[in-house]
């Protein structure tokens, strides 16, 4: 390989590949980085001079004092351990099993649940980082009436209805839930003549609609990934977003390790990606085919065509549908790669499974039923359930049916729990103007946003983990929610304050969600310790759903939209901002999109090919203009965007009280409409001349083109199982070799089920109290992430291959940063770990030049003086709260290990593999990062070392880095290999 | 012109510059020891508390074990300071008229809390571990003195990490049977005891930074 093909070979940004990147962003620390933000560098010298000459001063102070608070009485817990707690995190309406850390009755540190099919010990982005908004000091304080702050019990007097009086003109909008506590409570209000609506900006209601239009009936599909060879991915981001998405990629990564000896008859998935803009599943993707939203259903057409032409004996209903088909549009492209898909689909009968993202239209929901059906996954990789709840999968019209019973006058009292409709619904049914003719409009919410304006009486909701409540999974399981502190700021849960209406006064959570279960299950006080102590109630899946298989689309009419060509919108659940409920958390705020890597806000992505049509620039601000709404969007180009759309994701250009989101990216859902929720066509972008600046995060620390994330296919492999064996040598030194501590801890990372989701990023903040810089922070380099997610893109800018390798402090046992600190700050330990020791740090920043990882972050700033009281409480008090001036790097999660050691020691029981996990191994989705001693020739990690796709990082520099990388290896599709 | 200076003013200067680095050395050592000295590591001070709680009387006269009220000692990193609640537990019987009490009863029955002067205060930076140290041998005098001799609580360490350092890397000498942990006047029989217990629970105590500071 020439040296040239190499570095076209592995990019990170369009201009790297154009190899014209500006060499200021490319430097470590980059011109400006050290400079504040309002004072110039000349105060700050003098501020810096006089700082220095208080603190020489304090320093010649005694130790300060201290105080010891005892308890008054003793609560049940032994101060100074801390423990955990299974609770329950609904988002979507699905709940997710977790496991609460906590120190003295403040929660600290969010795992996954192993015993919670939803989670399988795993937890993802919005898990983590849903312990931030906790603490969030913007969440509503307090109950207010109109502008005065009132209280609970006047609302409950305004609210409160008798037990037997009549709940006509009681309308109660809420997100979807399938808590059988509170569906019960919604029945029995609906039974006394309320209305309950449901809206939800992310609705699955496609998918609900698609699978009734196929069998004939509402059910869940569940996917079963570790039985499937083939998966088919159709605009469907299931490994990182929707219900049980933790679970999907948990089973895809089980089904896609490689043994060490590179034998390719163990049955590694494939995946095959159809999407508009890259996502998480389809940078992982074995062939992706980028297409338009609404060409979507063309491939779907075709791959149906091709499967039931490959078919030996097609199915009875296939002569039905076959007709239809035929109306379906050719594109040369997607013809072959349907056909390569069908062959494979066809090839792994019972073994191959098709799923459909929520934003498709339900007639490709359908048409991946049909193809399931064709290939014989339902009842295989596909299993078809109850719904976990009627209130889930929400459609749109739900709403605009409430807007149209408050014109005609019907609706006396509103009640909105949760969600955020005024900002959330589409933008031509006017939710915010039309709602005001209501009498009295009340609205629970967790902050003052943009929905609170129209509601006279506002009333704060508790964070899950205040609440006491239950939810359901995917599957159906059903867990409880339980609280691990009192409510910070007066919140009440949806129970508590809809409970009112049952006119039995105020009642607490716990009571209701006890009442509710004593009635509907006997004995239910001896199962509810149990259930709580586990996190889940066991034998609550829901049971499967049986259909006639004659009758299989009967009720489906196939109709393929016409052809448009115009520029099309597409609308994306924002990876970190959600649907805009996480609008407001700092560490999603930051976190680098998976394939873009923007922090603090959204943009306006486009293909390369369409951005030099309309010849617009990376950071051009254009007015998308469609259908008589606009919007003024910053664009980004990103490689691999379909041709001819555009991207916006929602949740972001918040307008409401939360003081880190306003202002941050730009409303998608001003373009939204009822007609079009996730595709819109003839859009207009109107260059307005403006510029935007964008806080990348991927030039940050170039790696000077040299070969780190590797991959191969698996034939290469099989060809030569030892073709990375060259990088994972040990180098030979003249040193004597020091014999060390009994552990010797080391960790492995999988590139090849690392999906880049991010969850390993937000565990690490959190878990290592690492701060936020803030967009100028990024902008200048400032970031702090310990562990970030390099993504580098292999190919041609339109089409390329996607790698994600995380990257932390490696641990190199010759450590270059360890020969240059002058001050003994980094050193090593017996056990292996290149220590950062923050109180001999003086921050010379030396260490950090000659670490050839880059990982190395400094403080510019104090991020965490001046914290709000409630931040502190987030903080890990295992952990340093760094301060200004000093280098800090990832640690291993030292405080995991000696707390392991400790309790070893003081239980007299030996340390075990497995037992000491970091926090992004214990939150990676797909196990992909292992941790644990090289000392022991038999743990995990060892074995994973010995692995022939094992190799070093720069392991021609001899740092023998203690974290070694497993080599990515794909899968292709031998009829797409070009 | 005669010189401006005499011959001797060169003698004058060589011994200003010597007495400026002299004072500069001597002003940084006396920092340094000022540093290590007890007025600044606070070892030895009496420490006023809010209720006059006395230890000899507590320990001697009553033999309550140090573990009945700092029971987090074997488990935690924290030793505890007993809650009101646990004071309450003998002086409902005992002294229940006391005005001397007046402050843990108070405490006990509003819950709200005593605020105790801290004796032994470690830097943030430092992770210190009871359950660490006491289930494995070290006793509570070694760090802590004969607080059953103390009327008022004071510092019998100077928790440098010097003094720290000098027991992690020879551990020995301040090893004793598991149920000598609390007793306050045990004295070992010699190194050979010390080493026998070293060897018998494997103790090999961390000296390198990540040990205390993470």
């Amino acid at each position: 390989m020439s040296e040239e093909q190499r570095r076209r070979d592995r990019w990170r940004s369009l201009e790297e590949l154009a190899g014209a990147v500006d060499p200021d962003a490319a430097m470590e620390f980059a011109p400006g980085v050290d400079e504040p933000p309002v004072v110039g560098r000349r105060d700050l010298g003098k501020l810096l001079g006089a700082s220095l000459m208080l603190a020489g001063a304090a320093a010649c102070t005694r130790a300060p004092k201290g105080r010891i608070v005892a308890y008054g009485r003793q609560p049940e817990q032994n101060p100074g351990v801390a423990r955990t707690y299974a609770t329950t995190m609904t988002l979507g309406g699905y709940g997710t099993g977790l496991l609460v850390e906590e120190h003295e009755g403040r929660p600290t540190k969010l795992e996954g649940n192993e015993e919670h099919p939803a989670s399988l010990g795993a937890s993802g982005v919005f898990e983590q980082a849903s312990l931030l908004s906790l603490y969030d000091p913007n969440r509503l304080r307090g109950v207010q009436h109109g502008t005065s702050a009132s209280s609970f019990q006047a609302f409950a007097r305004a609210l409160a209805r008798p037990s037997d009086a009549s709940l006509e003109g009681i309308h109660v909008l809420l997100e979807p839930t399938a808590s059988p506590e509170l569906d019960g409570l919604l029945a029995s209000l609906e039974r006394r003549g309320a209305v309950v609506h449901v809206y939800e900006p992310l609705s699955r209601a496609n998918a609900f609609r698609g699978l009734e239009m196929a069998i004939g009936r509402r059910a869940e599909p569940l996917y079963e990934l570790e039985n499937a060879d083939i998966v088919v991915a159709l605009d469907s981001d299931l490994l990182a977003g929707g219900p049980f998405h933790l679970r999907h990629a948990r089973k895809f990564a089980e089904r896609r390790r490689v043994p060490s000896d590179g034998r390719s008859d163990v049955g590694m998935n494939r995946l095959y990606a159809v999407e508009p803009a890259l996502t998480v599943t389809g940078s992982v993707a074995d062939h992706r085919l980028r297409s338009r939203r609404s060409d979507i259903i063309h491939v779907a057409a075709a791959v149906l065509r091709e499967t039931l032409a490959l078919l030996s004996s097609p199915p009875a209903w296939a002569l039905r549908v076959l007709p239809s088909l035929a109306s379906a549009r050719e594109a040369p492209d997607a013809t072959r790669w349907a056909l390569a898909v069908a062959r494979d689909l066809v090839g792994h009968r019972g073994r191959a499974l098709v799923a459909v993202g929520d934003a498709q239209p339900p007639r490709v929901h359908a048409l991946g039923h049909l193809i399931n059906a064709a290939v014989g996954a339902i009842g295989g990789p596909v299993r078809y359930v109850e719904p976990a709840s009627r209130r889930l999968g929400a459609h749109t019209g739900d709403l605009a049916s409430l807007l149209a019973e408050v014109d005609r006058g019907k609706v006396d009292t509103l009640v909105i729990v949760g969600g955020n409709p005024s900002y959330t619904a589409p933008a031509d049914l006017e939710f915010a103007r039309r709602v005001g003719t209501v009498r009295e409009r009340m609205y629970v919410t967790e902050y003052a946003n943009e929905t609170s304006r129209i509601a006279r009486w506002l009333v704060p909701a508790a964070h899950y983990l205040e609440s006491w409540g239950d939810a359901r999974a995917k599957d159906g399981t059903i867990s409880f929610v339980q609280p691990m502190i009192e409510p910070l700021y007066g919140g009440k849960t949806s129970s508590e304050v809809l409970s009112l209406l049952q006119g039995e006064g105020a009642t607490g959570g716990r009571e209701l969600l006890l009442r509710h279960w004593r009635a509907a299950r006997d004995g239910f006080d001896d199962l509810f310790p149990e259930a709580l102590k586990r996190g889940v109630l066991g034998e609550s899946a829901s049971d499967e759903v049986s259909f006639d298989e004659h009758k299989f689309a009967s009720s489906l009419d196939l109709v393929f939209p016409s052809d448009d060509r115009r520029l099309e919108l597409a609308f994306q659940p924002d990876a970190h901002a959600r649907d805009g409920a996480f609008a407001n958390n700092a560490w999603l705020l930051e976190l680098p999109d998976p394939i873009t890597k923007l922090t603090w806000g959204n943009a306006a992505c486009l293909s390369t090919m369409t951005a030099r049509r309309l010849a617009l620039r990376t950071e051009d601000i254009v007015d998308v203009r469609v259908g008589g709404l606009s919007l003024k969007a910053p664009v980004l180009i990103v490689p691999g965007h379909a041709d001819d759309c555009v991207t916006l994701s929602l949740g972001f250009g918040r307008e409401g009280d939360e003081e880190l989101a306003r202002g941050v990216g730009v409303n998608a859902y001003a373009l939204r409409t009822q007609a079009a929720p996730w595709a819109a066509h003839g859009v207009d972008l109107v260059p307005t001349g403006e510029r935007a600046s964008f806080a990348i995060t991927q030039e940050h620390s170039a790696m000077e083109d040299r070969p780190i994330a590797l991959a191969a296919t698996i034939d290469e492999l099989v060809r030569d199982p030892r073709r990375f064996a060259d990088r994972n040598r040990v180098t030979p030194t003249l040193y004597q070799v020091k014999p060390g501590a009994t552990q010797q801890w080391a960790m492995t990372i999988d590139l090849n089920i690392c999906t880049g989701c991010s969850a390993c990023v937000v565990a690490c903040q959190a878990e290592n109290n690492v701060p936020v810089v803030g967009k100028e922070g990024v902008l200048k380099g400032r970031a702090m992430h310990w562990l970030r997610i390099d993504r580098y893109f292999e190919g041609s800018a339109d089409a390329p291959a996607v790698h994600h390798q995380p990257m932390a402090c490696q641990h190199c046992e010759k450590a270059p940063c360890e020969y240059v600190c002058p001050v003994g700050a980094t050193v090593h330990s017996d056990d292996g770990l290149n220590e950062m020791v923050y109180n001999r740090c003086v921050g010379t920043r030396f260490c950090s030049n000659n670490c050839p990882y880059k990982v190395r972050r400094f403080n510019w700033f104090d991020y965490n003086r001046d914290k709000p009281e409630t931040l502190r409480m987030a903080m890990n008090p295992d952990v340093t709260v760094r301060a200004r001036g000093v280098m800090e790097k990832c640690t291993y999660c030292v405080q995991r290990i000696r707390e392991t050691e400790i309790r070893s020691h003081t239980h007299g029981v030996p340390i075990r593999d497995g037992d000491v996990r970091t926090a992004c191994e214990q939150a990676c989705p797909t196990r992909a990062i292992t941790f644990g001693s090289i000392a022991d020739p038999t743990s995990r990690v060892s074995s994973l070392r010995r692995d022939s796709r094992a190799y070093a990082v720069l392991h021609e520099l001899g740092t023998e880095p203690r974290t070694r990388y497993l080599a990515r290896i794909r899968n292709p599709s031998p009829d797409l290999l070009p | 012109m005669p010189a401006l200076f005499s011959p001797a003013s060169n003698s004058l200067v060589r011994l200003a510059l010597a007495l400026a680095v002299l004072a500069g050395g001597g002003g940084l050592l006396f920092l340094l020891g000022w540093a290590r000295s007890p007025y600044a590591s606070g070892q030895d001070e009496l420490i006023e508390q809010p209720i006059l709680f006395d230890h000899r009387h507590h320990v001697r006269d009553d033999g309550i074990d140090c573990l009945y009220c700092h029971d987090g000692a074997r488990t935690s990193a924290y030793a505890g300071v007993p809650a009101a609640s646990l004071c309450m537990s003998c002086h409902n019987q005992v002294w229940n008229g006391s005005a001397l009490l007046e402050p843990v009863r108070r405490s006990a029955f509003s819950n709200e809390p005593i605020r105790w002067e801290r004796v032994n205060r470690l830097p943030d930076f430092v992770y210190f571990n009871h359950s660490a140290h006491v289930t494995r041998g070290v006793g509570c005098v070694t760090c802590h003195g004969r607080v059953d001799e103390m009327a008022k609580v004071f510092a019998a360490a100077p928790l440098t990490m010097q003094w720290c350092l000098d027991c992690h890397r020879n551990p020995s000498p301040s090893l004793r049977p598991q149920d000598r942990i609390t007793d306050m006047e045990w004295t070992s029989t010699g190194t050979a005891l010390g080493n026998a217990l070293r060897e018998e629970r494997r103790i090999n105590p961390p000296t390198e930074c990540s040990g205390c500071h993470r």
